[in-house]
This record gives C-alpha cells, sequence and structure tokens, in this order.
C-alpha cells in the first residue's frame, strides 16, 4: 500500500504543486491543510506517513503545528518546507522535531530526495 | 602530549610555507601588484604562526605574526610594496629558517620584530605582550588545541575523516551540516570540523566540509548513518588507523583550507598559481614517509633482486627448464616492484631549484649585477638520494656563474650584449640519465687565464700544458688544488671548489663537464644517474676478476682483431664508423699483466663519456645483468677507478667500474 503523506500549506499553487510530485513518486495524498490548526486535526484524522509542513501560515504557523504533531506522534515524519531567509525557523523546527527541510522554490528533485530518504 | 613526534612534520611543513613566502616576495618584488602572491604570502605566514604557536616555537609564531601584519596591510592596501619593506621580510624568513635549522644560531629578534612593527604601527608594549596571547584563543587558528590534542592522543582507536559534499544548490548548508554531526553522533566523537563548527553555524563554508572524528565504526556503518540525509552529493570516509600521524597532517590541512576560504571571501579567487602553491601542502592523499624507511625497503628489494638472480643462476647451471619458465614471472614482478620503489623516492627537481630564484637575486643585489635567472624542467624527477646531495654542487656552479661568468651591466654594455646577464638553470631526462644545465652568457672561461692559474697552483706544468687542447685545459678547473682561497671572492667564499663539485658528481655516479667560449658564455653540464643502487650493466672479466661496466655508457661492443689496431701518438687506437676511438687496456688500468698478444681477438666495450668515445678492452664479455650496488670501503689501491661492488647470482662478486676515471689519463 502507497505510503500516504499529509501537504499543508496556505497556497494553493504550492499545494497543487507538492501534491502532483507526491504522486509521481508514487505515494498518495492522505489530505491537504491550509493552515496550523487544520493541519494538527487532519493528522489526528488521516495518521499519514509523513507531512509536508509550510512554515509561515496563518492561524497557527508550521513550527507550532509540528510542535503540536510530535505531542500526538513523537515518531512522526515532519519535512519543513521554509523560504529562503528562513533559517532561524527551520533551526527551531528542527529542534521541534522536523526530520528534513525543503527550501522554496522547490524542486522536484529535492521534494523527491526528501520524500525518498525518509519513506524509503 | 609529546611533541617530539610532531617536530618532524612540523619541519617539514613549515619548510614548505617557508618557500612559499620566499617565492611569493620575490615575485612581488617585481610585481608589487600581484594580490595572488600577497595572499599566498600572508597565508603562508599565517599558517606558520598557528603552527609554530601549536608546537610552542614562540619566537617563530611571534615573527610570523609580525609578517603576516606587513602582509595583510599589503593585502587591505594600506601599505605599499618597496624593496626595503620587501629586504625585511626577507631578513624575517631568514629568522625564521634559521629558526628552524639552527635555533641557537638566532640572535635577539626582538629589534627585527620591532622593525617589522614599525610598518603596522603596532609597536607599542601592549602589542608586544598581546602577540604572546596563545594562538588557540584564536578562532582563526585552526590548530587542534591541547585538549583537542589529549583527546586524540588518548584514543588509541581509530579516527575517520569525513568529507561530506553538498549539492551545490544547497540553501541552508549550516543546516545539513548539522544534520550530518547529529547523525554522527551516536558513532563516536567529533574532534573537529574544518571549516570550524563555528564558521559552518555561520554559514562559513564551501561545497564541502571536513569532519575529524574518532569512532570504532567501520566505514560502512558511518556511511549508511549519513545517506538519508537530503541534499548531501558525496560522502567519502578515510579511516585512519593511526590516530596520532593525524593531529599535524589534519592541522595543516585546515589551515590551508581556512586559507582558501579567507580568499574566497576576498573574492579573490584563487587561480591555478595559488592552488599549485597550495596543493604543495595538501595531506590528504599522501603521506609522508621518512626517507630512511624507503631507504630499507629499497635495500630489501635489492637483497631481493639477489635473491632471485641467484635461484635463476641455479636454474640456468642445471637446465632445469620448468624452473627458469617459473621464475619469468617472478622476475617480472621483482622488477616492478624495483621501480615502483625507484618511483617512490623520486622527487621534483624543483625542490632544490626552488632555492634558487633567491639565491640569485641575493647575489645580484650584492655584486651588482643585473641577473635574469631562467628555470626549465623543474618537474624533472630524480632520486630523493641524489637530490639531496645536490644541492650544494648546484650552489655553487651558481654562484661561479653570477660571480665570475656573468660580467658587470658595464661590461656587458660595452661588449654590445645586454645589461642583463642570463643564467638558465634547466634539467631533463636523457636516457638512464638526468641532465641538469647551468648556462650563462657570461664572459667564458678563459683557457689563457687557466692555463696561468694551473701552472701558478702546480696543477700543472707548463710541458703539459703544452700538449693539451683548449678543452683539457678549461677542464683543469676540476683539478684538485686549482680553486683556492684567493680565487674565491666574498661570494662564493664557501672553500667548495670545483674539485669538490666533481668529487660529488663521482660519488654520485655522475658526471660533469663544461662547454665554454669567450665572451659568449658556458655552459655546465651535469649527467645523474636517475637513481642509484640497482644498475643495468655488462659483466666483463679482466684477468679472472669480474667487471660491470655501467649500461648507460655503453655504446657497442665489438670484437677488434689486433691488426686493426693502429697506434697515433703511442697510443692504441682503432677506426670505427669514421672515428677513431683509443684502445683502453683495462687490464693495464688495472694493474694486471697485459695479454694482448697472446688474442686473436679482443672484445672491446665502446663507451661514451663526455661526448668522447673509448675502446674498453676486455678479456671476455659475460653479458647484461643487472646489479645491485653495494658501496666497498677504501680497501683497493685503485679505489677511484671503482664506482662499488655488486653480488652477482652466483654469489660472486664484481666490481663495478667507474669509467669516467678510467678514461681519463
Amino acid at each position: 500500500m502507497a505510503k500516504k503523506i499529509l501537504i499543508v500549506d496556505d497556497a494553493q499553487f504550492m499545494r497543487t504543486m507538492l501534491k502532483k510530485l507526491v504522486e509521481e513518486n508514487g505515494y498518495e495524498v492522505a489530505d491537504e491543510a491550509v493552515n496550523g490548526e487544520e493541519a494538527v486535526k487532519k493528522y489526528k484524522e488521516t495518521s499519514p506517513d509523513l507531512v509536508t509542513m509550510d512554515i509561515t501560515m496563518p492561524k497557527m504557523d508550521g513550527i507550532e503545528a509540528t510542535k503540536e504533531i510530535m505531542k500526538i506522534n513523537p515518531d512522526a515524519n515532519v519535512i519543513v518546507c521554509s523560504a529562503m531567509g528562513q533559517k532561524p525557523m527551520v533551526v527551531e523546527s528542527l529542534e521541534a522535531g522536523a526530520k528534513d527541510f525543503i527550501v522554496k522554490p522547490i524542486k522536484p528533485k529535492k521534494v523527491k530526495e526528501a520524500l525518498t530518504n525518509i519513506l524509503g | 602530549m609529546d611533541m617530539e613526534e610532531f617536530q618532524e612534520m612540523y619541519a617539514s611543513e613549515s619548510r614548505e610555507h617557508l618557500d612559499i613566502l620566499n617565492d611569493a616576495l620575490l615575485t612581488l618584488e617585481n610585481d608589487p601588484e600581484n594580490m595572488e602572491m600577497i595572499n599566498e604570502s600572508f597565508r603562508a605566514a599565517h599558517t606558520l604562526k598557528g603552527m609554530a604557536g601549536t608546537m610552542g616555537f614562540d619566537r617563530v609564531s611571534e615573527l610570523a605574526h609580525a609578517m603576516e601584519n606587513i602582509l595583510d596591510k599589503f593585502r587591505n592596501q594600506e601599505l605599499s610594496i618597496n624593496t626595503e619593506v620587501i629586504n625585511l621580510l626577507f631578513k624575517a624568513v631568514d629568522n625564521l629558517e634559521l629558526l628552524s635549522s639552527d635555533p641557537d644560531e638566532v640572535g635577539d629578534l626582538k629589534g627585527l620584530i620591532q622593525e617589522l612593527r614599525n610598518y603596522t604601527g603596532d609597536g607599542s608594549a601592549e602589542d608586544i605582550g598581546g602577540s604572546n596571547i596563545p594562538q588557540n584563543n584564536d578562532e582563526q587558528y585552526f590548530n587542534l588545541n591541547e585538549d583537542e590534542l589529549e583527546m586524540v592522543e588518548q584514543t588509541r582507536g581509530q579516527a575517520a575523516i569525513i568529507k561530506v559534499t553538498l549539492e551545490e544548490d544547497c540553501v541552508f548548508k549550516s543546516l545539513r551540516a548539522d544534520m550530518v554531526f547529529d547523525a554522527l553522533e551516536d558513532l563516536g566523537e567529533l574532534i573537529k570540523a574544518n571549516p570550524s563548527i563555528d564558521q559552518i553555524r555561520e554559514e562559513k563554508l564551501g561545497e564541502s566540509f571536513q569532519i575529524l572524528f574518532l569512532t570504532e565504526e567501520e566505514e560502512e556503518n558511518i556511511l549508511e548513518s549519513l545517506t538519508n540525509i537530503s541534499e548531501v552529493k558525496q560522502i567519502e570516509v578515510e579511516i585512519v588507523e593511526d590516530v596520532n600521524e593525524l593531529a599535524v597532517n589534519e592541522e595543516s590541512e585546515d589551515s590551508n583550507q581556512t586559507a582558501d576560504q579567507d580568499s574566497t571571501s576576498k573574492q579573490d579567487k584563487s587561480s591555478s598559481k595559488t592552488q599549485s602553491l597550495s596543493s604543495r601542502l595538501r595531506s590528504s592523499s599522501t603521506i609522508k614517509v621518512d626517507v630512511a624507511r624507503l631507504d630499507s625497503l629499497m635495500n630489501l628489494v635489492a637483497e631481493l633482486v639477489i635473491k632471485r638472480t641467484q635461484v635463476e643462476s641455479v636454474a640456468r647451471s642445471y637446465d632445469l627448464d620448468e624452473l627458469e619458465k617459473k621464475l619469468k614471472p617472478l622476475s617480472k614482478v621483482t622488477t616492478d616492484l624495483q621501480d615502483a620503489v625507484m618511483e617512490m623516492r623520486m622527487v621534483p627537481i624543483s625542490m632544490v631549484f626552488n632555492r634558487f630564484p633567491r639565491l640569485v637575486r641575493d647575489l645580484a643585489q650584492d655584486l651588482n649585477k643585473d641577473i635574469n635567472l631562467v628555470i626549465e624542467g623543474e618537474e624533472t624527477e630524480l632520486d630523493r638520494t641524489i637530490i639531496d646531495e645536490i644541492g650544494d654542487p648546484l650552489v655553487h656552479l651558481i654562484r661561479n656563474s653570477i660571480d665570475h661568468g656573468i660580467e658587470p651591466p658595464e661590461v656587458r654594455e660595452e661588449k654590445g650584449k645586454d645589461r642583463e646577464g642570463l643564467v638558465k638553470l634547466s634539467a631533463f631526462h636523457e636516457g638512464n640519465n638526468v641532465v641538469i644545465q647551468i648556462e650563462d652568457d657570461g664572459g667564458g672561461i678563459d683557457p689563457d687565464v687557466i692555463e696561468e692559474k694551473a701552472i701558478e697552483k702546480g696543477v700543472a706544468t707548463p710541458s703539459e700544458i703544452e700538449n693539451m687542447s683548449d678543452q683539457e685545459i678549461i677542464n683543469l678547473v676540476f683539478a684538485a688544488g686549482f680553486s683556492t682561497n684567493e680565487e674565491v671572492s666574498d661570494v662564493s667564499g664557501r672553500g667548495v671548489g670545483m674539485d669538490v663539485v666533481k668529487n660529488k658528481l663521482d660519488s654520485l655516479n655522475g658526471s660533469i663537464d663544461i662547454k665554454s667560449e669567450i665572451d659568449k658564455g658556458s655552459v655546465f653540464t651535469m649527467k645523474l644517474p636517475l637513481t642509484l643502487s640497482i644498475i643495468q650493466g655488462f659483466l666483463t672479466t679482466v684477468a679472472d676478476q669480474k667487471y660491470v661496466i655501467p649500461l648507460e655508457s655503453i655504446q657497442e661492443i665489438v670484437d677488434v682483431e689486433p691488426e686493426d689496431i693502429q697506434t697515433i701518438r703511442q697510443e692504441k687506437v682503432i677506426h670505427r664508423r669514421g672515428s677513431v676511438i683509443p684502445l683502453i687496456s683495462l687490464r693495464d688500468k688495472l694493474g694486471k699483466e697485459d695479454n694482448l698478444e697472446q688474442q686473436d681477438e679482443i672484445s672491446t666495450v665502446i663507451v661514451e663519456i663526455a661526448d668522447d668515445y673509448y675502446g674498453l678492452m676486455v678479456d671476455s664479455i659475460i653479458g647484461q645483468q643487472e646489479v645491485v650496488i653495494k658501496r666497498i670501503n677504501d680497501l683497493s689501491e685503485n679505489i677511484e677507478k671503482i664506482a662499488g661492488g655488486a653480488i652477482l647470482g652466483d654469489g660472486s662478486i664484481a666490481l663495478i667500474l667507474n669509467v669516467e676515471e678510467i678514461t681519463i689519463g
């Protein structure tokens, strides 16, 4: 059974692109979330194998969401998606338990690498 | 921490940095705008300071620091380069050299350091104190600090040098590096990273970084723990068995890389020249081996060759075809082994040549001459032992060329030559030899002057000289007693005469000859064997004793019939291919009874010495053989005619002829 991935991003464009990349690499999209709060809620509902987490989002940011998800499942696989210049946030996310990070603008190759490194 | 074992490494590393400084300063003197050289010299001084600091050589460290400050001012264009400051820097380099070779000879350096500091305007008392602060506190130093050294020393386990290369477009390289560090955490202990961890945190790293890591883990395990990190392009793990050796090696590599970074941060991309200088220091793919170890390996190989030849001769004398067949591959392996060991001992002649630009500069300055030194073929490789030996003879010849050869600028002008004299130093391979030439376009050697002096010194009598050709007269400069203190000026005043140069070359199985033309200049040509110890030779017998004639001097082997021998001016000669070849009876030369009359055909080995041919008459010729040279003590009265001894396959001894000596007079 294909591994399921939860895509979290407030931008439609990003979600669509990530969805395409996820599917191209043989994984399944568990669901999509547009902010941190929704991400945590959908994580509980779908128990995905991995989460791609945007950092800058309304309501609850990616760092907080990552922390919340780690509380639910300390072994959760979270990959944060940051913009250039967000290094401190990436550091914080990694400290919070994120396994890897992708820097926007995202490149298909890098997304694939990050996904396969964790999910195989 | 026992620093003794690092001493040697320190010595050779610092030697290299001093060479770089010398080279760079020379270039800067003529080309003050050369940013590359400024950076190069700065890094060399900087690294030297750090190395010396680690070793506790405070004087070196302090002097290098003062130099570094000046060079830094050059770099920032706060100080302009002139002869005065270059001379001062040269003086500092000289003292640094002396400090590493003969520290007791170095006087008080305070004056020099103060002079250097006057240039940088930091001569105040606090600064003098300040420079004594242990260098380890300075982040720019990448030497292992005491704690790290201790940590390395205490570990009896192995270490790994891990080189991680990130993808070019990796954005937060430092975070990837962090992920690498995290992944390694459970596998061992990170001693240090290069660039340093602090620099990495500040994103001050290129595409790759290196980690010195104490670990018991296998290479595979280390690799595996790192494979799942994104944006990592390549991981190279080098397991280092002997952790202690690594401490200093690592160190130099570090300082070097830091240096590289310095230059990139200054937007001064290192060009090929910079790289070639820096790459001399890079030690990741090379190890330094004590020459003595190579010597003993060489001796073992030599022994092996002897044993092989012995087995071969048994096989031959008992007609053991099968054994002979089986020995063929063995023979190939030993030959290859021999070649491999020889190759290990080969070093570029630039090791010696590098000293000369500075020497020539200083001489030219002292003697008020303009000299253009041209060096060619510095990549030519020679056996390390020979390299070590030819330094002094070369220095002498170059001094000679500049002191006696090249005329003062005014004289040159009168003669219609360039004011600037040319001294050309070149090296190249010729068969099994390396040829080194020192050529000048100076006044040449006047046979009349030599003649006069030779008679005056009692080297030759007027009647002897009467019969000599100009070339033979010129060759008298090699005679013992020809050069004396009187002749040697301040500059060449080292008490080394040309006879010493010649003896040195003889002892190396080499030769030297002079070609000189008045007002055109002189060429000194040294021929040296590529390597010592094992030579190809022709085995001959003379009065029941076996003699080896080195193959490289042999032109051909002929059987001479007694009626072909003519006598010209009481000398026996033969005509061969249009030239007259003097015959030399080895029996005669070696003090044995002559037997010419009893022979129908005389086996003759034609040799070429300094462009002349001679026929060496022997009793019989056994054949070509590889022989291992063994030194022999001064027992024989004909010792100068013998270059050494050799043990043959059957265990008997043969003497290797010094062909050159035999062909003289």
